[in-house]
């Protein structure tokens, strides 16, 4: 009875058909719009055939002037046609639509220690996630190669994507284990993890990817290790555990005035002392520098083949930006958002510390 | 007339087909009617925006979940008043005593298992299914599914059974 009384509520839930109208209403504004970048485009191919005409004229001119008139019509025939056809097929590079150069948002960092341990006694292995959309956007693309010596790729759609290989098979045998994919055995499902991809692009001049990349990260560092734990506990099981965890009640100072939502640890500021502020500065500055550490300099190589048999080459590569103030000082909100990676502090104003990388065409 | 991937009609019908639910995970997870009915907007324009084949439904639905919860994250990041919810506001009037107890319960569940139990029991998508959608592993959303159950003092599953 319950699971219908819940289904019933949720049934009740419901657009108004206004509303409805008014979502197929953007249609129309939407097919407005394509029109005028429909008609942009046509502008854009007039000009290169204005110009050949133009060319044709001045050629024209010049031989009716009289000069050079014996081979004329041969030489200018051959002009005209290669002026034009160098015009109409010439390639815009390929390039990363904006939306793809900050990993931010729902994109998130994410540590997780490795299933199976590699690393020897002083050293703890960790997985790290990222999220990730990738577009590489042009004309003319018949297929785009994403491929890293830094990162493993996982991925849960594979319409019209090619890869090297699965690097788990669905009985956990021969397993490459180059980015630590054999602490991940329970994930013998959907999802593909490979070394390189390839999207094709069937004629599309976009073609979104939205990827997992990976990375095995040995970390001897105490206090890190002793931070990755803290951040595991606060983000993986702060909403589960947070009245059993004890290391967490204790650095949070959780006394059962608190809420959790969202992932997020709410609790009104005059519960925490400064050493509290200090200490999670403390630990997410350690926690930034981890990030940082196994981004910085990491790179994906992307080889895109246009349909006219030529390749472009080029990386993106991951930077590193941390730490932004936050003008909005009026909340009483005191907290750590594990789906931004972005930790909101209170001190004298809020701080927001963000682990974020960039993508960068090399 | 056409759209990207589809015709105007496509699109209507997917309007028709799957406002009710986008309208329904962003009153799970966003504060207010308001913000809900932004969200929906957003993502039929994203919709309109992206190269999604309208042909293939299971995989048009999931994206617009992916998508709908995706921009709910990013419409409660620059939010801080996480005291009023959207569901208090879409249920008050159309819901019975009983339905609006277990709005109050599902109010008290992380924004990710309120996702995990909607698409679990209303969507009725498999836990597997759920895992693919929100790229998360199986075994953390049979976790986040069992602890949601727990916590929500509602034994749901024995009406399966």
């Amino acid at each position: 009875m319950k699971k219908d009384d819940y289904k019933s509520m949720v049934s009740k839930i419901r657009l108004s058909d206004e509303e409805k109208n008014n979502l197929k209403g953007l249609a129309h504004k939407e097919y407005v719009s394509e029109k005028i970048v429909k008609f942009s485009n046509v502008k854009k191919a007039i000009i290169p055939t204005v110009a050949a005409v133009l060319v044709f004229a001045l050629v024209g001119l010049f031989f009716a002037d009289g000069k050079g008139k014996s081979d004329a019509q041969k030489d200018n025939g051959l002009i005209i046609t290669a002026s034009a056809a160098e015009v109409s097929t010439k390639k815009e590079p390929v390039k990363l639509t904006k939306d793809n150069q900050i990993i931010s948002y729902d994109n998130y960092v994410s540590i997780t220690e490795n299933a199976i341990q590699k690393g020897k006694n002083k050293t703890k292995n960790y997985h790290m996630g990222m999220n990730v959309t990738l577009d590489c956007k042009g004309k003319g693309i018949e297929y785009v190669t994403y491929k890293s010596k830094d990162f493993g790729f996982m991925l849960n759609d594979t319409e019209n994507i090619n890869v090297n290989r699965p690097v788990i098979d669905v009985n956990g045998n021969s397993i490459p284990d180059i980015f630590g994919y054999a602490g991940l055995t329970s994930f013998s499902y959907t999802p593909i993890y490979c070394d390189f991809f390839t999207v094709h692009y069937n004629n599309k001049e976009s073609r979104q990817v939205s990827i997992n990349l990976w990375k095995l990260m040995d970390i001897d560092n105490k206090k890190d290790i002793e931070v990755l734990n803290k951040y595991h506990s606060m983000f993986y099981e702060s909403d589960e555990n947070a009245d059993k965890n004890d290391h967490l009640k204790k650095f949070m100072r959780l006394n059962g005035d608190y809420a959790v939502d969202n992932g997020l640890i709410d609790k009104n500021s005059k519960y925490y002392s400064d050493s509290d502020t200090k200490n999670l500065e403390n630990t997410f500055n350690r926690f930034a520098n981890i990030i940082k550490k196994a981004v910085s300099g990491s790179a994906i190589e992307v080889t895109v083949k246009f349909k006219d048999g030529t390749f472009q080459n080029f990386k993106i590569k991951f930077s590193y930006n941390n730490k932004e103030k936050v003008k909005n000082g009026t909340s009483i909100g005191y907290g750590i958002d594990d789906y931004t990676n972005c930790y909101f502090i209170k001190t004298s104003t809020y701080q927001k510390y963000c682990v974020e990388t960039k993508l960068v065409p090399a | 007339m056409e759209i990207k991937n589809g015709t105007v009609k496509d699109y209507e019908n997917a309007v028709d087909t799957y406002s009710d639910m986008v309208y329904r995970i962003a009153c799970h997870n966003l504060k207010s009617k308001a913000d809900c009915d932004d969200v929906v907007q957003e993502v039929f324009i994203k919709l309109l925006q992206s190269e999604i084949n309208y042909d293939n439904a299971e995989r048009l639905k999931a994206w617009l979940i992916k998508v709908t919860i995706n921009k709910c994250r990013d419409n409660n990041k620059s939010f801080w008043n996480r005291k009023r919810v959207a569901l208090d506001e879409v249920t008050e009037a159309v819901c019975n005593e009983t339905e609006l107890s277990i709005k109050d319960e599902i109010n008290l569940l992380p924004q990710k298992d309120r996702n995990i139990v909607y698409l679990y029991y209303f969507e009725e998508y498999s836990i597997k299914e759920i895992a693919d959608i929100l790229n998360m592993k199986t075994a953390t959303v049979g976790s986040r599914l069992s602890r949601a159950r727990g916590k929500l003092k509602i034994l749901l599953e024995q009406e399966e059974n």
